[in-house]
């Protein structure tokens, strides 16, 4: 609990106003997802909600898509610095789907609102929800093909929407007029309307009961409380730099590779978050503007570092600086194609940033168990756009966006089928929700064998599904895909852990799925499917289907966490009987040897013997000579990863591997650079790796001294090794 | 003398209560039987009778209302002990109830927690994966066959889960809530092939859409029906033979009452039961006093349970999460942790002394019970501290041990370098602060100020921590009723038999002449298979009212708001007033600024609430007696608080105060089955219903505001 920064507050009335403000936010957002229409709103929850300062800080992020709603305060500030303070009434709403505004894409419409009491404007609030098509070309409004955003759906800057809580009739109409759900978009510009409403009321109770000053007292302290936890929590922290980088496949366009770098530089109570190295802007759609990839960030360092505070956005901006170049790919300028912005240039932001942050969050033996490897990284799914007669299209999700695998953490396995990072209240929809809204039937949902990174934790494992168009109004229907991690996977394991496997999505045209149910038939998998073509699916894909055609997708798994080989066997043995590692996997990743369903030691004891003298005969020598011998004695300062600590010994301060005590370098070193390297195809994690592009290779490394795994980056052979992490040296105590 | 029975089974004690025409009261308690609750159900009857100077066959046959409640089902489910149970379902949805939406996760957990997702784990599995079998068969949304129901498969499922040895087996196929027909035919299978094992239908026990919450309910129906069904059939005969004429009740989890026969369909809606029962008791009070908002908090030997009362209303939950499983059963909001009497006290790894949630239960119980039981629990502590009298505890039926109670803490002291009585201390004020932590919760964290909140602390333990965790959250008042430790078999005493007919049906604009004729079928169906339900159980139908109702939305939008539907045919316009009312309510609840102008409207839902009224137990008010207590002291002896230490203490006989008595702190109130503690800085006020209010305002101002309320000045 927080004391209050004002004196004119007592704590009880702290504690019930922050409160109160964190269920208003929240309420909001559910309130909105309920009333809205949009299937990916109420079901997949892409949605989220904010509350601002008057003057344009974020006090509130709500716990649904985190990007959507660290962006909010972003349009309110460019709200106030566009309009005059006397053109803002009570009653009104800002609208905006411009990713240079504050919105993800153009379907992530922000309605914003000014909240007065008696006169004063005291707050803002903000909604962001879906809407499922909003004009260009590509039913959906997800452009693959687009070169640049005039090729894409309208963009709205901020215009004014509603007027005394009512929508502006000729203003939406205008909004309304390019897409092709437009009662459907009507219903959810109603439903932030309505939440939004009713915040006001909540907010201007607040001041009736309890005073305006008590209100923005409160507010001050909410901020302050939040930047003074996250600055303690950063002293604790080792000062240093942690590296990642990701490829993200296909632009929309072509399969094109696109690096995303982050290098997390921490001193102090200091935090940057530098994403130099990343890739220029894409002549496709996979671009995301600044206010997205900033959501994304901010999102990443709320879940590291805020996982038992309010979001106050404000509270993280006065501690943490951004680098990132103008014309990269996440932080793309006017006129870039932007449309798949929203789950690809966002989410491999994020999905970077937190594979640089787990590995500082492992150097710490405090905070390590918030250390997480990716979760289900990069986005894949597909929305089927059927026609329908009489009405407006159908356009809903077929697949379930949601449904990879958590990423392992340092005491545990990933949440098997866990759902996303970006938001941990996400949820797949049922099939019998899927089936009712969207004419598609749901042959099978379940869990993936060897979808998850293997690890001395395994990241969750992902679901695969398959499904069949199913009494279309008007055949055929078209098939937008929104994928990544198709070519290559877009997230890693951390310490070790491996990778979880590529997600993928592929159509068997003409299968014979209707005579199998005639027979009284249900398939469980794709093999045990007849088809006149298989159709891989690009990672971003339009295309048609048809009654008979069945789409079999997966998502990617969760990231694994520490050397498969030094998971316990019994824990293998018991992925193996549940179905979610198969007993190859077992043998060749874990080393372990499960016959007739049980565990063999013995063999297993070989066979990771055998395992580690093949990694240190096949690797390549390390690159850098600062490693060599052990250090024995010593302090333990703080742990670095899985199997490497910072000890200090004679007055020196090094690195060395806890399993053999073997010497990585000085303290400042990077023990990656130290450690052999074996190159491995992505094959070797999962057979689900099939479909990858051979150019991309596992690179494993390995403790010079007993073989154990330390790391697993995804590269070209081609390439030089990535930095991992440098510590840096403490500052000479004070005298 | 006709009577008015509530029972109510906890997890340490078994509560009875008997109100006769007067509104007088007996109570009694037994302690709870695990393996055979009855056999603490007629224990609590017997004492009970004896009291009235009956036998329990002349009891029973002269009682008009028995009212059950248990939290079996729920104690069932936390622990992890309810039946081995199997799950047929379709074939390629195996894992939907593991895959749990992905939300499993996080369910039922506050945001705090939910954002913390280093912490997030899925339940441990109700069904663990080698109970569950797919069956091919495939029914589409329209409710048309898509493949056909192999009942080969059928038969090799059920011999398989049948040689693993299951006790129960839930049935749960894709869209049979749309086609009942494989649901059916499988339940013919299992009657030939496994009679003998129960068996639960998600047609039957929550027939809507949503694969996964339907299944998990039907799952968990399973998994607690073969003890809560067994154990109600016996019950119900157990008191027939003794002379019982009229049909047991049960409390449901919604707040209304049912007859076992009713609740056997569907056991799962005696989830809850206990708590349930108190905060209907709770709102009763609150009425009483005029109090719209109401903590109810209820402190058990095993559990601490938070309820609340709104606007005078009882916020009901419609899809409550039980262990991180969602469910579609509409229950009263009741949020729980394991903190009681029974809660043992222990030290975790980093040498911290803990407590709860293990509890020692009513067996063996704490050390100072004298049952063998070895652990420190917080009812030691509270006897060490002095707040409990080693010879007055249940009305001095059970002698407590203070020194087995002080070797337990010193035992537990030992690993912490403390003194017994130190230990005690600490054991007192964590259990207080967890308490206070959890009403933060329900309240605080909902955005409701409990300071505008009055408190009611019942339950055996209730009324020892009530001032100090109250006092930490600052409610205005903390009330303890006259008959806290059967409070909640009180509370069910004060409601009414319901039954609910549902049916998810879509009917769209516009409406046609024949959409409006099949509406008026709808509700007559309904009506009807309330009716025969009441019929059943001997109601009059002229005591019956029923109330309908239809859950309406905007096309495309997922949640439906409810809008009351007039009684009698539904002809002519009645489609019209209908789309305006749903207009109507629609602009009340959300704003005129949220309503879609031309839009199209779907009715999804339809629903009839048959209410038998039952008229609640009377609390009679009594005279102002005056504020002199002393005719009620019986003596001193010395207890703890925190700051000043061991004090002196004033003791008083509880069942000796009268109305408009006041007890100045520090003191205590020994009653028949509690122990109220009035800490030094507190005043305690007999109001005319004989509850005690606790408080620190002037205590002369507070006697006149009860005299005010209860209309006697």
């Amino acid at each position: 609990m927080s004391e209050p920064q004002s004196t004119t507050l007592d704590p009880v009335t702290f504690e019930v106003i922050r409160h109160r403000l964190w269920a208003i936010n929240d309420d909001q957002a559910r309130m909105a997802a309920r009333l809205s229409g949009s299937f990916i709103v109420y079901e997949g929850y892409d949605f989220n909600a904010a509350l601002v300062t008057a003057d344009g800080r974020g006090l509130y992020c709500g716990v649904y898509i985190f990007h959507h709603g660290a962006t909010i305060d972003e349009f309110v500030r460019k709200i106030l610095a566009e309009w005059p303070a006397d053109e803002i009434h009570e009653g009104d709403m800002f609208f905006t789907n411009d990713p240079w505004w504050g919105a993800l894409h153009a379907n992530d419409g922000i309605l914003a609102m000014p909240i007065f009491w008696q006169g004063r404007l005291v707050a803002w609030s903000g909604i962001v929800m879906h809407d499922d098509d909003v004009g260009s070309p590509v039913p959906g409004s997800f452009v693959a093909g687009a070169h640049e955003r005039f090729g894409e759906a309208p963009l709205f800057p901020a215009i004014r929407m509603v007027e005394g809580f009512e929508p502006i009739r000729d203003v939406e109409r205008a909004y309304l007029r390019n897409s092709r759900t437009p009662e459907l978009n009507a219903l959810n510009m109603r439903a932030r309307v309505a939440a939004l409403r009713t915040t006001h009321q909540r907010i201007q109770e607040i001041c009736a009961q309890y005073g305006v000053d008590t209100l923005l007292a409160a507010q001050e302290g909410i901020i302050a409380y939040v930047e003074r936890v996250v600055r303690g929590r950063l002293r604790e922290l080792p000062d240093g730099d942690w590296y990642a980088m990701h490829y993200h496949d296909h632009d929309g366009t072509t399969n094109a590779m696109y690096p995303i770098c982050c290098r997390v530089i921490k001193e102090g109570e200091r935090l940057v978050v530098d994403l130099t190295g990343t890739a220029p802007q894409s002549p496709g759609s996979i671009n995301c503007a600044r206010p997205a990839m900033e959501g994304a960030v901010m999102g990443v360092i709320l879940t590291f570092l805020c996982y038992d505070l309010p979001w106050a956005i404000a509270g993280l901006r006065n501690v943490v600086t951004i680098v990132s170049e103008e014309g990269t790919w996440n932080n793309a300028v006017s006129p870039a194609a932007v449309s798949f912005g929203s789950t690809m240039g966002t989410i491999s932001t994020h999905d970077v940033v937190a594979q640089a942050f787990a590995k500082m969050m492992l150097s710490s033996e405090k905070y390590r168990e918030e250390a997480q490897a990716n979760w289900t990284p990069g986005c894949n799914g597909s929305l089927l756009i059927a026609p329908n007669p009489t009405e407006e299209p159908s356009v809903g999700a077929v697949t379930d966006f949601f449904s990879g695998g958590g990423g392992a953490r340092t005491f545990t396995d990933g949440v098997d089928s866990g759902g996303i990072f970006h938001s941990m209240a996400s949820q797949i929809a049922n099939a019998e929700t899927v089936e009712s809204r969207v004419p598609v039937l749901h042959v099978y949902r379940r869990e993936l064998a060897d979808s998850g990174g293997p690890g001395r934790f395994r990241g969750g494992v992902a679901v695969e599904f398959a499904t069949v168009p199913h009494k279309m109004p008007i055949e055929p229907a078209g098939l937008n895909t929104i994928g990544s991690g198709i070519s290559v996977p877009t997230g890693r394991g951390l310490s070790g852990g491996h990778p979880g496997a590529v997600s993928r999505n592929v159509i068997y045209r003409g299968s014979n799925i209707r005579e199998l149910f005639a027979e009284g038939r249900v398939p469980l998998s794709s093999g045990e499917l007849e088809a006149e073509a298989v159709d891989v699916l690009a990672a971003k894909s339009f295309t048609m289907i048809a009654d008979g055609d069945v789409l079999v997708g997966v998502l990617q798994g969760g990231g694994g966490y520490g050397d498969p080989l030094r998971r316990d066997p019994e824990r293998v043995a018991a992925d193996v009987a549940q179905g979610l590692v198969s007993a190859d996997v077992a043998r060749s990743v874990y080393g372990v040897v499960v016959a007739d369903g049980r565990l063999d030691e013995e063999a297993t004891s070989a066979q990771r013997e055998s395992i580690r003298r093949a990694r240190l005969a096949e690797a390549r020598a390390p690159e850098a000579a600062t490693g060599g011998g052990t250090v024995e004695e010593g302090t333990v300062l703080h742990p670095v990863s899985d199997t490497v600590e910072a000890v200090e010994a004679g007055g020196a301060r090094s690195l060395r591997c806890t399993v053999c005590h073997y010497r990585f370098g000085a303290y400042e070193d990077d023990h990656k650079r130290a450690a052999a390297m074996r190159e491995l195809p992505l094959t070797t994690t999962s057979p689900q790796n099939d479909l990858t592009l051979g150019e991309f290779v596992l690179r494993e490394y390995y403790c010079p001294g007993c073989a154990t795994s330390l790391a697993v980056d995804v590269q070209r052979t081609d390439e030089a090794i990535l930095d991992e992490s440098r510590l840096s040296a403490p500052a000479p105590a004070a005298t | 003398m006709r009577f008015r029975i509530g029972v109510d089974i906890g997890g340490t004690f078994t509560d009875c209560v008997v109100a006769d025409e007067e509104g007088s009261r007996t109570v009694s308690k037994a302690l709870t039987t695990p393996g055979s609750l009855e056999d603490g159900v007629l224990d609590a009857l017997a004492g009970n009778a004896e009291q009235r100077g009956l036998d329990r066959a002349s009891l029973l046959d002269a009682t008009d209302l028995f009212v059950h409640g248990t939290t079996q089902a729920t104690n069932a489910i936390l622990t992890r002990t309810g039946a081995r149970t199997g799950l047929i379902t379709t074939k390629g949805h195996e894992d939907a109830i593991i895959i749990g939406k992905v939300y499993a996760k996080v369910a039922g957990l506050p945001e705090r927690d939910l954002v913390h997702s280093s912490r997030l784990q899925k339940p441990q599995p109700i069904v663990p994966r080698h109970l569950i079998r797919g069956v091919s068969e495939r029914v589409d949304r329209y409710g048309d066959v898509i493949v056909e129901l192999s009942e080969h498969e059928v038969v090799a499922a059920v011999d398989g889960l049948l040689a693993e040895g299951v006790e129960a087996i839930a049935v749960s196929l894709l869209w049979s809530f749309a086609n009942e027909a494989h649901e059916r035919r499988i339940k013919a299978l299992l009657e030939e092939r496994a009679p003998g094992v129960f068996s639960a239908f998600s047609h039957e026990v929550a027939p809507v859409l949503g694969e996964y919450e339907r299944t998990a309910t039907t799952a968990i129906t399973a998994y607690v029906g073969p003890k809560v069904v067994a154990y109600l059939e016996r019950l119900e005969q157990l008191l027939r033979d003794e002379g019982l004429a009229r049909p047991l009740l049960v409390m449901q989890a919604s707040g209304g009452l049912t007859t076992v026969g009713d609740a056997a369909q569907r056991p799962i809606v005696t989830l809850d039961s206990g708590p349930t029962g108190g905060i209907l008791g709770c709102q009763h009070l609150g009425r009483l006093y005029g109090e719209d908002d109401v903590i109810c908090t209820d402190v058990g030997g095993t559990s601490f349970d938070v309820g609340l009362i709104l606007d005078g209303q009882v916020p009901l939950d419609s899809e409550p999460v039980v262990a991180q499983y969602t469910l579609k059963l509409p229950k009263v909001l009741v949020h729980s942790i394991g903190s009681g009497g029974g809660s043992i006290g222990w030290i975790d790894e980093g040498g911290l002394l803990r407590v709860g949630p293990q509890s020692a239960g009513a067996r063996p119980g704490p050390a100072c019970y004298g049952r063998g039981g070895t652990d420190a629990t917080v009812t030691d502590a509270d006897l060490v501290l002095g707040y409990l009298d080693p010879d007055s505890f249940l009305g001095g039926r059970m002698k407590l041990d203070r020194d087995l109670a002080l070797a337990a803490l010193a035992r537990l002291g030992d690993g912490l370098g403390m003194e017994a009585e130190e230990v005690a201390v600490g054991v007192f004020r964590i259990i207080n602060s967890q308490m206070a932590d959890l009403i933060r919760k329900s309240t605080i964290e909902q955005g409701h100020d409990p300071r505008s909140c009055v408190l009611v602390a019942y339950g055996g333990a209730g009324p020892t921590h009530a001032v100090f965790y109250g006092h930490e959250i600052g409610a205005k008042a903390i009330l303890v009723p006259r008959d806290s430790t059967v409070f909640s078999a009180e509370g069910m005493l004060t409601c009414d038999v319901t039954h609910t007919a549902e049916t998810s049906r879509r009917t769209s604009t516009p409406f046609t002449d024949d959409d409006v004729r099949a509406i008026d079928d709808r509700f007559a169906e309904l009506e009807s298979r309330i009716l025969e339900q009441f019929d059943r159980e001997g109601a009059a139908r002229d005591e019956l009212s029923l109330a309908r109702s239809v859950g309406m939305r905007f096309r495309r939008q997922v949640t439906t708001i409810d809008v009351q539907v007039a009684p009698g045919p539904f002809t002519g316009d009645a489609g019209e007033r209908l789309l305006e009312a749903f207009v109507e309510r629609y602009a009340q609840v959300h704003g005129q600024g949220a309503l879609l102008p031309g839009g199209g409207i779907d009715v999804e839902l339809y629903r009839v609430v048959g209410t038998r009224p039952i008229e609640p137990v009377a609390f009679p008010a009594h005279e102002d007696a005056g504020d002199d207590a002393s005719a009620a002291l019986k003596g001193e002896r010395s207890a703890h608080f925190e700051e000043i230490g061991y004090t002196t203490i004033q003791v008083y006989d509880g069942d000796l105060l009268r109305a408009g008595n006041v007890v100045p702190g520090p003191a205590v109130i020994e009653r028949m089955g509690d122990t109220v503690v009035v800490p030094p800085d507190y005043t305690a006020v007999v109001d005319p219903y004989l509850t005690l209010r606790l408080s620190f305002a002037e205590p002369v101002a507070l006697a006149a505001a009860a005299q005010t309320e209860a209309g006697l000045v």
